[in-house]
């Protein structure tokens, strides 16, 4: 097996070679620093020049006084934030929002890049995928408005299947089914893509060998194909993780109505909402930093527990 | 495999040199300014319609700026302007002026302050903008709006004074004042025998009415069961619910100033959110929701939910400007509610204010040297026909003829799409050029008629709704001028305030009115969490000095 | 357990192969009924769709929808900037992630854990919309192409996932016998670890290829007019569209009307957009299939 094999080779051959110097080492790899010398130096002009822009988190950023001459405020937009009327219900709001999306999301493009691995019928597995990748280019407006649609109590397809006249869009319990719902319609397909990858490099022998043994289909899955998707799905897992925080703005400002905040309320809407008054470019950036701070811890730990049992890392 | 070589290597040496180039040339991008002879050539930035292309071409901006002897090159835009002003601001590259941004009195005043706009005082008199200066001693009014609470005048004044007065009635009242007219299908009612009524209570027994005996249905030949007594948007501009409210004494409809703010006769600020009679409302209506009189989908429809079912005669009753916009081919049955009469017998409509005076359509920057010169070419656009080009584009195109009181008469729909291929609307939206447009209401009276569908509007806001129902027209003065102190709290509050006032209108709408134990709680957030006490004293500073006390 | 270990064993190839395509069918159609919903939308009037009447036909069947859009010359030049902006920026990109993911995966280059760090702090802190713009106006990119590309510096997530393939999913042994041999880092990388990553690198096409082919707002605040790629054009007409609506409300009246053609646009423009991307992909899943590999190795 792949995994195997890599990780036997990388015992094999242990990274630290004793008795070299640093200096002597970093000669011998002068051609790896080559290839990264245009990534380095292109993140460092457009990436890093321009970050002395988050310092407008602590300063009451007005752009007639520029980055470095807004007045320092210090924490004033993070207490601001956390005396928000609705703290915590943003907060709890945006964790369990993206923690079932999360729960639900993740193990289902690796189902279906598993079952679409061992279609044997090619042609129909083309057409299955494509459809399945369709759905991902659809906007999230028009995604929205066919939601909408859908649900409507006044003729919409779910009522007239379950004979109800529910207006789904003002319940705060339907709010996170119709979000994470529709999202996985969307996205599902377009997850399976890098899964579909990662199974394209197993060794066909491996399948010859237990079809031999009599493995059935589900053995096969089971003990061929799985092993081989763990380090990729374990890495996926990481970087979700890292990105908790990070609720969609779009969607849920679409679907939002004034009867499902207690479960629609974000803090990327509000974020929103704040902006729209006086453009305040520094509030906005203050809740993106500590939302970051929020999603580098869960990375962080995250990332060890994957270090340990499945010895996948992020960094 | 070597040609792959040589491609990477070639395609990375490539990008080396593309990034060395690309930070040896990063110096500052900051225009010299030409020194010596006067700035005849400026640059502006601004909004623009999305359906115009440009003013490079516009025929009344290139008159003008010939007489004024100045060039003005454009960079105009209709999408993403606040990014693109706020890099140039935040990035110092100024243009000369701003044009058609729309800046607010909060952004005006910091900017003025730090020194991006200049003061344009010294600037306001007979000699360089002889018509401006004319306006402002007539207009006083005008003049204390747009100067900020520094003494300062950072903008030049823009406003469309679209009122009743401009189709020559007596009082003027603007075409905001009252958003939302509500209508009832007057042939339901006749089949059904019922009255057009005159209280709530007599409208709900229509409602009853039109859904026990399903009328979209049995009248129009509609599905079984698709009948909706009254569907209205929440809260909503010209389509909520709010005007039914009228029955317990206020009107709150989405307002410029802060949404749910009173300003009483008596000159004292309030929130209509906090008072008895705004309970009694929506333990009201909650019934009418809960019988299902008022569409079940009324919190989460948009307009074309609103206008689908409208078309296809499915709705009883419903709010919006005119029949025939929302009713479609059904308008033909439908006439206008008047004011409803609440359980108590009596009502009150509470009106807003539109229609206001803001200087944040003409900006001129530090980095103009010349800023006379540029003000004497705006100040030609303090002229009746002048500015009635500007607002719809110019003669020979958007107005054709002049009647015998030399007042200007516009395209009508019919000859624009004949001549043009577009409607009317798109023609103004093809000429229009945003920008310090003071469109005065005598202009109507003196140099060119209101368009049609304004005239309508109006005559029916005069006739049908503000004669006969309104009492009193004071409202909190939308051009009311804010001390940085009071911006800094509204800033602050009212976002919060709003949202939460509007959420739990919403859910008592739904789920029935508050228990003596959830109003309590609820004025409590609204005082503890919200700042409702800290907006009412900033917007009663505010008024205070407005009004001179 | 055993028992129904014993019952799986006994399913025959051919009884799985028919639950297999039973489920997959079922997926399809689920996924499918929306899309073919948003196509039927596209060719119905907006105010049935809304009503609930297009569930499984057109009604009041249109091209209101493709006219108006086509009817808008920039939709060419939009169609030939956006497939110009998604190859070249494709292959930046793509090159780019390599470059970066393969020094990444060598356990044995010093510096390694700080270089990632290095790349993914850009994940999680940026200067934000104008300190960048500031940067790429001071390096000349403004109205240039290279504007939609360098500012998004590397695709940091995807390296990851490169690196985590080459680091899992690469055969260990060839690249030992590689270093043995004595070949150099770059010929390892460009004879041997490119030719077996395809399929991983068909990934990465994909993701950039339709990061660049649905970006419209870096295109909107770098670029000019005349610039604008496909999305950018689509927004601009619908916008157009929802401006002429609200202009004949207020002089000539006929929003309803008007309006009906921008829902109509918002429905279209899916399609319009959308459509060479599902031409391209069946082309690129032949990457993905299983014993693809194979021949790669051998050859």
């Amino acid at each position: 097996m792949s995994k195997g094999t890599s990780a036997a080779a990388s015992v094999a051959m242990p990274p630290v070679r004793r008795g070299k110097s640093l200096g002597r080492r970093i000669l011998e790899h002068w051609q790896l620093y080559l290839l990264l010398l245009v990534p380095v130096v292109i993140t460092v002009i457009y990436k890093y020049i321009p970050m002395y822009g988050v310092q407008i988190a602590f300063r009451d950023f007005k752009a007639s006084r520029g980055f470095l001459g807004s007045e320092w405020v210090g924490w004033e937009w993070f207490e601001r934030f956390f005396t928000a009327p609705t703290f915590s219900r943003m907060i709890s709001n945006t964790v369990l929002l993206s923690f079932f999306s999360l729960l639900w999301s993740f193990p289902i493009p690796i189902i279906l890049a598993l079952a679409m691995n061992q279609m044997r019928f090619k042609r129909y597995r083309r057409v299955v995928q494509t459809v399945l990748y369709a759905p991902h280019f659809i906007s999230i407006m028009v995604v929205c408005g066919m939601i909408r649609i859908f649900l409507s109590p006044s003729g919409g397809l779910l009522n007239l299947l379950l004979g109800t006249k529910i207006d789904f869009l003002t319940e705060a319990s339907a709010f996170r089914t119709i979000y994470i719902v529709s999202g996985i319609w969307q996205e599902a397909g377009w997850g399976t893509i890098v899964y579909l990858a990662t199974l394209s490099t197993v060794d066909p022998a491996l399948y010859e060998a237990a079809k031999i043994d009599g493995a059935s289909m589900f053995q096969r899955i089971a003990h061929i194909d799985f092993p081989a998707l763990v380090p990729m799905a374990v890495l996926m897992l990481i970087m979700s993780a890292g990105s908790l925080m990070n609720v969609g703005f779009e969607k849920v400002w679409l679907l939002q109505t004034d009867l499902n905040k207690a479960t629609s309320d974000v803090i990327a809407v509000y974020v929103y909402q704040q902006g729209i008054e006086n453009a305040k470019y520094s509030y906005a950036t203050a809740v993106g930093l500590f939302n970051t701070v929020i999603n580098i811890a869960l990375l962080f730990i995250v990332n060890t527990i994957a270090k340990k049992a499945a010895d996948v890392s992020f960094v | 495999m070597k040609r792959n070589w040589k491609k990477i290597l070639s395609l990375m040496l490539c990008l080396c040199a593309v990034c060395a180039l690309m930070t040896s040339c990063s110096s500052s991008g900051k225009d010299d300014k030409k020194s010596g002879e006067a700035q005849k050539d400026f640059y502006i930035m601004g909004g623009m319609s999305a359906l115009s292309a440009g003013y490079d071409s516009n025929v009344v901006l290139n008159e003008l700026a010939q007489k004024a002897g100045i060039n003005i090159e454009w960079d105009t835009m209709s999408d993403s302007l606040a990014e693109q002003v706020n890099i140039r601001i935040a990035g110092e590259q100024y243009p000369d002026a701003f044009m058609g941004v729309g800046f607010s009195n909060y952004d005006i005043a910091t900017y003025g302050a730090d020194g991006v706009f200049i003061d344009l005082t010294p600037y306001l008199n007979k000699d360089v903008m002889p018509n401006l200066t004319k306006i402002l001693e007539e207009n006083p009014d005008i003049r204390s709006a747009i100067t900020m609470a520094d003494g300062k005048i950072y903008g030049l004044p823009a406003a469309e004074q679209m009122g009743t007065a401009g189709i020559g009635l007596q009082d003027d009242y603007s075409i905001y004042t009252i958003p939302q007219f509500s209508m009832i299908n007057k042939a339901w009612l006749d089949k059904l025998g019922l009255e057009v009524p005159t209280t709530l209570d007599e409208l709900k027994v229509c409602l009853q009415a039109f859904k026990d005996n399903d009328m979209s249905a049995t009248f129009y030949g509609n599905a079984p069961g698709s009948t909706i007594p009254m569907s209205t948007g929440f809260d909503q501009w010209c389509w909520g619910q709010n005007v039914f409210y009228a029955g317990f004494g206020f009107t709150n409809w989405p307002n410029d100033v802060c949404n749910d703010l009173l300003l009483g006769d008596d000159g004292k600020v309030s929130f209509v959110c906090a008072t008895d009679n705004y309970r009694k409302a929506v333990t009201y209506f909650h019934d009418w929701y809960a019988e299902g009189l008022m569409d079940i989908e009324m919190f989460s429809q948009d307009t074309n939910q609103l206008i689908a079912k409208c078309s296809q005669g499915q709705v009883g009753v419903a709010t919006w400007w005119y029949i025939e916009e929302v009713m479609g081919d059904k308008s033909g049955d439908y006439v206008f509610l008047p004011i409803l009469a609440g359980p108590d017998g009596t009502y009150n409509v509470t009106v807003r204010d539109g229609g206001a005076v803001n200087s944040g359509n003409l900006n001129i920057t530090s980095a103009c040297s010349n800023p006379e010169a540029l003000l004497k070419f705006y100040d030609m656009w303090y002229d009746g026909e002048v500015v009635m080009q500007l607002q719809y584009g110019p003669k020979g195109v958007f107005f054709t003829e002049q009647d015998e009181k030399g007042m200007w008469i516009s395209i009508t729909d019919a000859q624009a799409r004949e001549k043009y291929g577009k409607s009317a609307g798109e023609l103004k939206g093809v000429h229009e050029v945003y920008g310090p447009k003071l469109i005065l209401s005598k202009y109507y009276n003196e140099n060119f008629y209101m368009e049609d569908r304004a005239i309508v509007r109006l005559e029916d806001l005069y006739y049908k709704w503000m004669q006969p129902y309104v009492k009193s027209t004071t409202t909190y003065p939308i051009d009311c001028v804010y001390t940085q102190d009071e911006l800094d709290v509204i800033d602050r509050y009212k976002a919060d305030f709003e949202s939460a006032v509007s959420e739990q209108e919403g859910l008592w709408l739904k789920n029935g009115g508050p228990t003596d134990e959830e109003w309590n709680a609820y004025v409590e957030m609204l005082t503890k969490n919200c700042g409702m006490e800290k907006l009412l004293a900033a917007y009663q500073s505010a008024y205070d000095r407005y009004s001179g006390k | 357990m055993q028992v129904k270990e014993k019952k799986l064993r006994s399913l025959s190839d051919k009884t799985s192969d028919i639950i297999l395509v039973v489920f997959c069918t079922v997926i399809m159609l689920i996924v499918a009924y929306p899309l073919y919903y948003v196509l039927v939308a596209s060719f119905s009037d907006p105010y049935d769709v809304y009503a609930g009447k297009t569930f499984l036909l057109p009604s009041q069947f249109t091209f209101k929808g493709y006219t108006s859009v086509f009817a808008d010359q920039r939709i060419f030049s939009g169609y030939l900037n956006s497939i110009k902006y998604t190859i070249i920026g494709t292959i930046y990109s793509v090159v780019l992630i390599f470059c970066t993911a393969y020094p990444l995966s060598k356990k044995s280059l010093p510096g390694r854990k700080w270089i990632s760090i290095f790349f993914i702090i850009t994940m999680y802190f940026g200067g934000g919309l104008v300190p960048t713009y500031l940067v790429v106006k001071n390096t000349g990119l403004l109205n240039n192409m290279w504007a939609l590309f360098l500012p998004g510096g590397v695709a940091v997530g995807n390296v990851i996932i490169v690196r985590n393939f080459f680091e899992n999913s690469l055969p260990g042994e060839l690249l030992e016998a590689a270093e043995i041999d004595g070949a150099s880092h770059l010929r390892t990388f460009v004879s041997i670890v490119i030719p077996l990553s395809r399929s991983i690198m068909a990934v990465m096409v994909v993701f950039s290829m339709v990061a660049y082919w649905n970006d419209w707002f870096t295109a909107l605040i770098y670029l000019k007019a005349d610039q604008a790629p496909l999305p950018l054009v689509l927004r601009n007409i619908l916008i157009r569209s929802s401006a002429s609506a609200s202009q004949a409300s207020t002089i000539s009246g006929g929003y309803a009307e008007l309006n009906k053609v921008t829902e109509m646009i918002k429905f279209a423009s899916i399609i319009v957009a959308a459509a060479p991307m599902l031409i391209i992909y069946p082309f690129v899943q032949k990457y993905f299939e299983q014993g693809f590999m194979t021949g790669a190795v051998k050859g």
